[in-house]
């Protein structure tokens, strides 16, 4: 990749830097990967909670606390990030670069981040009991919380259904059920375990200068030893024949019904089909222009939100919208009135033109956050394509009608799943 | 036209200003390096201007709830059918619109033809077309959007709270309005509120990236003439008494914990400029000494398990109406409103620790900083620093020269508990 650099502190543990002088911060995350996996799925999500409580040096919430204080508020977070049928353990801190300080931070910006990773509160090869005991409450109720967001509820219903038995249908947060399996004890061992196996990678995004910072996270992540390397390889979402569409209606008591929709695609990322995929989407619904926008919306206004998106990992695609409990069969019909258009080729070359810019507009748009540069190019990274955010804009660029038809027809509907509004003395 | 710079050479950034022949008040920010430009053209307009004074008459309006926000969607609807989101489609902008208590505004990023698309946002915002076949086709759509607000729970806790805070003044009132307030909105009465609040004296265009100040001005020349200009809205004042209409406030619905939010009314309004910048940035740090992750308070609570991470504070603080919040989710949230006030009146007793308020200005001033990191962000930002007469590089110096003793004055005016309301999101009983 042109824009981005590597370095390997040992096998398997790589910096990746990127060079940005528009920003006035500095920016690095640490990634340690794992594949998603039920049995690994709900202590994943419990480390990072356990991990932002302190560490040996900063023993408490509120010194760490402080730490980032006194370093203008750096943010520091610490999470998992789900990408195909793998997942990471995140660490993150953003700072802001010493050229607007009358004060040099990165030094100690690196070194928390050291602290957070190499260095948590542990005694007697044991995480702290009452850290424990208060964060897996606190997991619960996050998950536990996600009936709150009645839109990702239903999104996320729609993909354990769609993906039942697969790493992909798998809730990132974890289950309820799984957490009275986990101690003290055994959830520091997964995580020493982590530590010296999987697969890690820093990735760095700044003004900084390179030679400085490379050599400052080498120092300081310098512990890590050779491991096997290499990432989970996602199995793609492919169309079946004679398949049966699972269709799920679960009612609920909300003013606002949800449909979601999910689709086979099968296509491998790193083909040329990706990007008549790509264009597909946009022009069927995934812009302000696009037909589920112009019919389900405006022409219709069955709905206020209505969008599709494809995810280039797994190559399926999503339908979300918003509408009324009776509006189902009006706003299911018209969705898969517009897909048939889209098979046979029912679109202008305005709409195809349209599209290109639309997606050259969000892709370079990308290069402006330090947050979708990151995102980009560990995605790249995790499928092994060597592809900068300007070639891809240019293999859009040059996808043709024919490109987008084949794309249409190869999007295969799999599960419907129907978030049913209804007052409470209904359900 | 001419333009004045205002430079801040700490945070290496630029502002240049001029006001247009026709009242138009027209920002530019420099920014290179960024593959994006933005652009935000916006009237201090919004869900609180409930009624229309027409401009050179004594008539006044009583206007429907959600009516700005209505406008704000019908904007885009252009003569012969299509609208602006296809013409915006055809130049590759990502085009949108809010509106908000106090604004309304419209907006686009783009990577290239920034003077076409800005010839495109200007155009659509002065050329309003409004017929009952798409006044009625976007009671609908908007319909769909205020139950999808129904539903949202933050939503809900935090229009509970200002229902309780606000006797009189509109800010209490949910900037969509309801399905039935917005099927009184007329195409008449939407052509009423266009020509008043849509004139340009009451707006602002804001535009961030490489720009070349004369040729935006041409755009703006074609479509903005002084023949619009209606001078200043004149704006009915609310009479709003100090305390709040109740301190408690509790709804169902189906979430899986109680959410909570406890809110602070600001008793002082009318203020606007530097004073106004000064006042946000102490009651931004006092919310950070008080209830910052970093506090006793914090870490007290979320051991008892009472506080999670999710709880955190806000500030909106602005010319016609202001209050500070803090909220979460909780077993118990009358226990963390009970908890919040002992800590204010503790704080009021203990005094403030030097050591602690110098920490806390390095976040704001960090925070400040990273609000220069994206060009959208700053359009948003500082269109609405300007229309409330602030000038955002005054930030950072402002902020390093509070006095603790500005802060405790802060604190006894602003945090006071006949003056405080909690608000409770609590789920639906077992069946």
């Amino acid at each position: 990749m042109k824009s981005i650099k590597t370095y390997e502190i040992s096998k398997g543990v790589n910096i990746r830097f990127f060079k940005s002088e528009k920003f006035k911060t500095n920016s690095i995350s640490l990634y340690i990967h794992l594949p998603l996996e039920r049995k690994t799925v709900t202590k994943a999500a419990l480390l990072p909670r356990i991990l932002k409580r302190g560490s040996q040096k900063y023993p408490t919430l509120t010194e760490l606390s402080r730490q980032t204080e006194e370093l203008y508020g750096a943010s520091v977070g610490l999470g998992i990030a789900r990408k195909g049928d793998g997942e990471a353990i995140r660490f993150n801190i953003q700072f802001v670069s010493d050229k607007f300080l009358n004060d040099k931070i990165t030094h100690d910006a690196v070194e928390l981040l050291k602290e957070l990773v190499l260095c948590p509160k542990v005694e007697n090869e044991s995480f702290d009991k009452t850290w424990l005991e208060q964060e897996k409450e606190n997991l619960k109720n996050l998950i536990e919380g996600l009936i709150n967001d009645k839109k990702e509820y239903a999104s996320v219903k729609c993909n354990e259904i769609m993906f039942e038995g697969d790493p992909y249908g798998i809730f990132e947060y974890g289950y309820v059920e799984d957490l009275k399996d986990i101690d003290e004890k055994n959830l520091y061992e997964f995580y020493k375990n982590l530590l010296n196996t999987s697969t890690i990678d820093i990735f760095a995004n700044g003004s900084f200068d390179e030679d400085e910072v490379v050599a400052e996270l080498k120092t300081a992540f310098s512990a890590f030893a050779d491991r096997k390397g290499g990432y989970s390889k996602t199995k793609l979402a492919c169309p079946e024949e004679n398949i049966e569409v699972k269709k799920v209606v679960e009612p609920m008591p909300t003013s606002q019904s949800k449909l979601v929709m999910g689709f086979n695609c099968g296509i491998d990322p790193k083909s040329e089909d990706y990007y008549g995929l790509m264009m597909f989407s946009c022009v069927f619904g995934g812009s302000p222009f696009s037909k589920l926008f112009n019919n389900v919306r405006e022409k219709l206004s069955l709905a206020y939100y209505v969008f599709s998106s494809a995810d280039r990992q797994k190559s399926y695609m999503k339908i979300s919208a918003g509408i009324e409990a009776d509006k189902f069969d009006a706003a299911y019909d018209e969705i898969m009135l517009q897909i048939d258009k889209m098979k046979k080729g029912d679109f202008s070359d305005d709409e195809i033109l349209s599209a290109k810019k639309y997606l050259s507009t969000s892709l370079s748009s990308a290069n402006d956050s330090m947050g979708a540069i990151e995102n980009f190019y560990m995605g790249q990274i995790l499928i092994d394509n060597d592809e900068s955010i300007e070639e891809l804009i240019s293999k859009v660029q040059k996808v043709d009608r024919d490109a987008i038809i084949k794309a249409a027809n190869t999007v295969q509907e799999d599960t419907v799943y129907f978030l049913k509004g209804a007052q409470e003395n209904e359900v | 036209m001419k333009f004045d710079v205002i430079e801040s050479k700490l945070i290496k950034e630029k502002i240049l200003y001029g006001v247009h022949q026709s009242g138009l008040k027209v920002y530019i920010i420099p920014k290179t390096g960024f593959c994006k430009y933005y652009a935000i053209y916006g009237t201090e307009y919004g869900s609180i201007d409930t009624k229309l004074k027409v401009p050179g008459t004594n008539e006044v309006i009583e206007l429907p709830d959600g009516i700005a926000h209505f406008l704000e969607h019908k904007l885009f609807e252009e003569e012969g059918g299509g609208n602006a989101f296809d013409r915006f489609a055809l130049t590759g902008a990502n085009s949108n619109a809010f509106t908000s208590f106090d604004i309304t505004a419209y907006l686009f990023s783009c990577t290239d033809s920034f003077y076409e698309n800005l010839d495109i946002l200007i155009d659509f915002v002065n050329h309003p077309y409004f017929t009952d076949e798409n006044v009625s086709k976007e009671q609908g759509i908007i319909g769909q959007e205020i139950k999808m607000y129904d539903d949202d729970p933050g939503w809900k806790l935090f229009f509970n709270m200002l229902q309780a805070m606000y006797k009189n003044n509109p800010v209490k009132t949910d900037i969509a309005g309801t399905v039935e307030s917005i099927s009184k909105i007329t195409p008449e009465l939407l052509y009423k509120c266009c020509e008043a609040f849509y004139n340009p004296s009451n707006m602002f265009l804001v535009m961030v990236g490489d720009i070349d100040a004369d040729k935006a001005m041409k755009i703006v020349d074609k479509y903005v003439t002084a023949e619009k200009d209606r001078g200043r809205i004149e704006r009915p004042k609310v009479d709003e008494p100090e305390t709040v209409v109740k301190r408690e406030i509790y709804q169902k619905m189906s979430v899986s914990k109680p959410q909570f939010m406890i809110g602070f009314k600001e008793s002082e309004t009318d203020i606007s400029g530097k004073e106004l910048l000064e006042k946000q940035i102490q009651t931004q740090i006092l919310l950070t000494l008080l209830f910052g992750k970093s506090s006793s308070f914090f870490i007290k609570l979320y051991e008892e398990g009472l506080i999670d991470g999710s709880f955190s504070s806000e500030l909106e603080l602005e010319k016609k109406y202001g209050f500070s919040s803090a909220g979460g989710e909780s077993k118990d949230p009358k226990a963390v409103y009970e908890r919040v006030l002992e800590r204010i009146e503790s704080v009021k007793k203990s005094g403030l620790d030097d050591e602690e308020i110098s920490r806390v200005k390095k976040v704001l001033i960090g925070a400040n900083l990273r609000g220069y990191n994206d060009v959208e962000r700053i359009g948003n930002n500082f269109i609405r620093d300007f229309m409330s007469g602030i000038n955002p590089f005054d930030f950072e110096k402002i902020a390093q020269n509070v006095t603790k003793e500005e802060l405790m004055q802060r604190l006894v005016t602003h945090f006071k508990a006949e003056n405080s309301v909690l608000s409770v999101i609590e789920p639906l009983e077992e069946e």
